[in-house]
């Protein structure tokens, strides 16, 4: 039960080998032949979970547990740091906190088996005590801090608060200042129990490594059977927005904006919500890109600059379009990019600008494959889903004009909120 | 990986790497030129207009739509500082032929598009059209105004503008709004015919090609004739032993701090490879000093790092801290420098730092774009080392030259953004 099956693209000249442990941790290998290796463990324990179901009781956590769990995973058991121990043997690590989960990893060219043992040592125990918890919430008021100061973070933030009432997508990964002060010991200690199972976790390799030697690894430090994850509450979220305007003040060189459109959250990860999230990122760069009437009139006309940006996303049971840029102009822009899209619903795209954008839009997934971190990265957190970047990519070449077209009628235009950073005075 | 360079005139260099690893491609054309605060606006201009049509695709549109159609991720054209140098970059980056959906000579075409770019401008009347013109200059200016808006960049420029102040090194890429604004139509075609006839140019690819079909793509396309070759040699940074404290206040949640350390030593392959061993036990990893112990054990800052700026004697630190700790920030961090000074760190302090020094020269070859960086380097620089060359020297570097260096370190400048005195 416990082999590996393998999984080819021939056409992309790719493989992988995938094996789920009796558990429910999952193994993913990419044999790449690269100078250098790379290993990611990705718990599904992120900034959305927030408020969960465990045999039947519902707990909270505060806003920013995943990500302070994240900075205590690399403490060892004599209050030392795993950054020390990856040093020596050559490990370059990291980690990050997302929505959806807490990712750790490392890359090296040689010692593998040594920095696969620090990574999965670190995460399959956790050595806290008050004082180390103490201390990090200093450098972690920092790091929260440190977005604060940037405009662009804030304008983005703002608009998920003006779009959603109850979604933990309100909340940021890292929590604020003030919910970080109520994490303690316990409260770490609890999440760690509650998300930190096998089933919950994967590991994804790529590098030249022997399978087994990998699993065998992997089942000194994962191989005990271990409970189920809970389930993360998202709220009942309306269907309208909460606000339309937010209006925030920073200094930046002219007003930012960013526009949301909220779409129809997903409530599975499936395949087939990941076909139409490509539908609407079809659609919104068939609107909005770079070669689009939209785009090249109004960047002539001086309306756009090269900081618009228009694009698509999606987490789990949250989706919207966001359209955002820089200048005084910004409800000229949000009155003319909804016009477009109105337009667009009537007059549609050829055949041949479809064809277009699709051959950009594959070019581009075809570079994931080009860099050994970004596809580790990618492959994790596939892993619990039911899609590979496999079928992602082949999505991207089979998706009909249909299927665009449907993704852009499904749009309620109305369903909007602009979220605004004026220029604020410098001191 | 298969590494070929050719000189195919005078001031006009290719290299290229044919490498089987990668799914798509990068060719560069660099110019390069002096840096110099009265032309960088110029040329950063020329860039942007350079990279929006050409005169074959007159318009934003037809352009975009035919980068599409050759699966291009883009057309970039950027300038990028190097040491006191100026570098104007227009770069392809597309799919390898291979991947193409009907076997179409994908960098041959996007070659041409460069070529296009470079040696075929839409100009009216023999010039930028003033349209364009106005229209980027407005977009150029933003685009130079809003570096405030990223605080630890604004915070970067400031302390390398302060700290070099009437040297070339200040100089900012991107140009300044006062120039940028005076530029027209006629000064950008100077600025566009020292670069196409007379800037030594470098050519550079990554990716799956022969040599034979790169070299083709590029004397179909891109036909530079001779030009000069020198370039102007990095200017050694003098101090006079003295610390300038600036603080410049804005509205922030934490204070940024840049020190500016003066490492006086004159740059050299040598010299560099003893300032990497020195940077990663200091500050350029996490198990560094700064890391370690102003991060981790007194818990001042989430970001404490330093960096040696290119191939000049200067060493920057960063470090973000809560406002009213600057002080005792800038303390810990002299703090680590005088244990370097000591010599306070272990044999295998060092044998870490080389190692890790070594295996990040080696993994170059995972990214196309460092294997496409690393090319540049070969060919730009006459005092370039080869990845063997470089592993060699860091791997001859003493624990004595590590702290002899560290011992003639100055500290020149501390530069404080956010913080009230």
């Amino acid at each position: 039960m416990n082999s590996f099956v393998t999984i080819e693209n021939k056409k992309f000249n790719e493989k992988y080998y995938s094996t789920t442990l009796e558990n429910g941790f999952k193994i993913t290998i990419i044999p790449k032949q690269l100078k250098t290796s790379y290993a990611m463990v990705c718990c599904r324990f992120g900034g959305a979970d927030i408020e969960y179901k465990k045999d039947g009781v519902t707990h909270y956590l505060p806003a920013g547990t995943a990500h302070f769990l994240e900075h205590k995973m690399f403490e060892t058991e004599s209050g030392g740091d795993s950054f020390l121990e990856f040093d020596k043997f050559g490990g370059n690590a990291n980690a990050f906190t997302s929505f959806e989960s807490t990712c750790y990893y490392f890359s090296c060219t040689e010692n593998f088996f040594e920095n696969l043992e620090i990574l999965l040592a670190s995460v399959s125990s956790l050595h806290i005590t008050d004082a180390s918890v103490e201390k990090e919430r200093n450098i972690i008021a920092r790091e929260i801090t440190m977005y604060d100061d940037s405009p662009a973070v804030t304008v983005s933030r703002n608009l998920s608060k003006a779009m959603y009432h109850v979604h933990p997508t309100v909340y940021t990964v890292s929590g604020t200042v003030e919910t970080i002060s109520n994490i303690t010991k316990e409260t770490l200690f609890r999440a760690y129990e509650d998300f930190y199972l096998p089933a919950n976790m994967s590991l994804c390799v790529c590098g030249d490594i022997d399978p087994e030697k990998i699993k065998s690894t992997v089942l000194r430090y994962f191989g005990e059977s271990g409970g189920k994850r809970p389930e993360t509450l998202y709220g009942d979220e309306p269907e309208r927005v909460k606000t339309e305007r937010v209006i925030g003040n920073a200094i930046v060189a002219s007003p930012l904006y960013c526009i949301g459109i909220k779409c129809e959250g997903n409530e599975k990860n499936d395949l087939a919500a990941f076909r139409r999230s490509c539908a609407m990122r079809l659609a919104i760069s068939l609107t909005f890109g770079r070669a689009s009437d939209y785009f090249c009139k109004n960047y002539e006309n001086g309306l756009l600059n090269e900081r618009f940006y228009a694009g698509f996303n999606q987490s789990q049971n949250a989706s919207y379009v966001i359209i955002s840029g820089s200048g005084n102009e910004y409800g000229q822009v949000l009155e003319s990019a909804l016009a477009e899209l109105e337009r667009r619903k009537e007059i549609f795209f050829s055949d041949e600008q479809i064809l277009r954008e699709k051959k950009a839009a594959y070019a581009e997934s075809l570079t994931l494959f080009d860099s050994g971190e970004d596809l580790t990265a990618a492959m994790a957190l596939c892993a619990h889903l039911e899609y590979d970047e496999f079928d992602c990519i082949e999505t991207l070449r089979d998706i009909t004009k249909e299927e665009i077209r449907q993704a852009l009628d499904s749009l309620n235009l109305s369903n909007h909120s602009i979220s605004i950073i004026q220029k604020g005075t410098e001191l | 990986m298969d590494i070929n360079i050719s000189y195919l005139q005078e001031g006009v260099t290719l290299a290229a790497c044919k490498t089987d690893k990668f799914k798509s491609a990068v060719m560069t054309v660099s110019f390069a030129v002096p840096l110099d605060e009265q032309t960088a606006s110029g040329y950063s201009l020329l860039t942007n207009l350079l990279s929006l049509s050409t005169g074959r695709f007159p318009t934003m549109q037809s352009f975009s739509i035919i980068k599409d159609e050759l699966y291009a991720l883009g057309l970039d054209a950027f300038v990028q500082r190097r040491g006191e140098l100026l570098l104007i970059k227009l770069e392809i980056n597309t799919i390898a032929d291979s991947y193409a959906f009907d076997g179409e000579r994908v960098l041959f075409r996007a070659a041409e598009l460069l070529g296009d770019a470079i040696f075929n401008p839409n100009l009216e009347n023999g010039v930028f059209p003033s349209a364009s013109v106005e229209n980027e200059k407005l977009c150029l200016c933003e685009e130079i105004a809003s570096l405030i808006e990223n605080k630890h960049a604004y915070a970067m420029l400031r302390a390398r503008q302060i700290m070099c102040e009437n040297e070339p090194f200040a100089v900012d890429a991107a140009g300044d709004i006062e120039r940028v604004s005076q530029l027209n139509g006629e000064d950008l075609m100077k600025f566009y015919r020292e670069c196409v006839e007379n800037a030594p140019v470098f050519i550079t690819y990554a990716g799956e090609a022969d040599f034979e079909y790169v070299k083709e793509c590029v004397l179909a396309h891109l036909p530079f004739t001779p030009r000069k070759s020198v370039l102007p040699d990095s200017v050694f940074h003098t101090t006079d032993n003295k610390i300038k404290r600036v603080c410049e206040e804005m509205e922030m949640e934490q204070s940024i701090i840049i020190l500016g350390l003066n490492s006086v030593m004159p740059n050299s392959p040598r010299v560099r490879a003893i300032l990497s061993v020195f940077d990663e036990i200091f500050g350029g990893s996490p198990a560094s000093k700064l890391f370690m112990n102003v991060r981790e054990k007194e818990g001042l800052c989430y970001y404490c790092s330093s960096y040696p700026a290119g191939r000049k004697n200067i060493i920057f630190v960063s470090c973000g801290v809560e406002p009213g700790c600057e002080d005792k920030a800038i303390g810990a961090i002299y703090n680590e420098l005088e244990a370097m000074k000591r010599g306070e760190f272990t044999d295998s302090d060092i044998e870490n730092a080389k190692n890790s020094i070594i295996r990040s020269l080696m993994s170059f070859e995972s990214s196309l774009g460092a294997i496409n960086g690393y090319l540049l380097g070969q060919i730009l620089g006459s005092d370039s080392a080869t990845v063997e060359e470089s592993i060699e020297l860091v791997s001859a570097v003493t624990r004595e030259e590590v702290i002899e260096l560290a011992q003639k370190i100055v500290p020149e400048l501390e530069y404080i953004l956010g913080g009230a005195e």
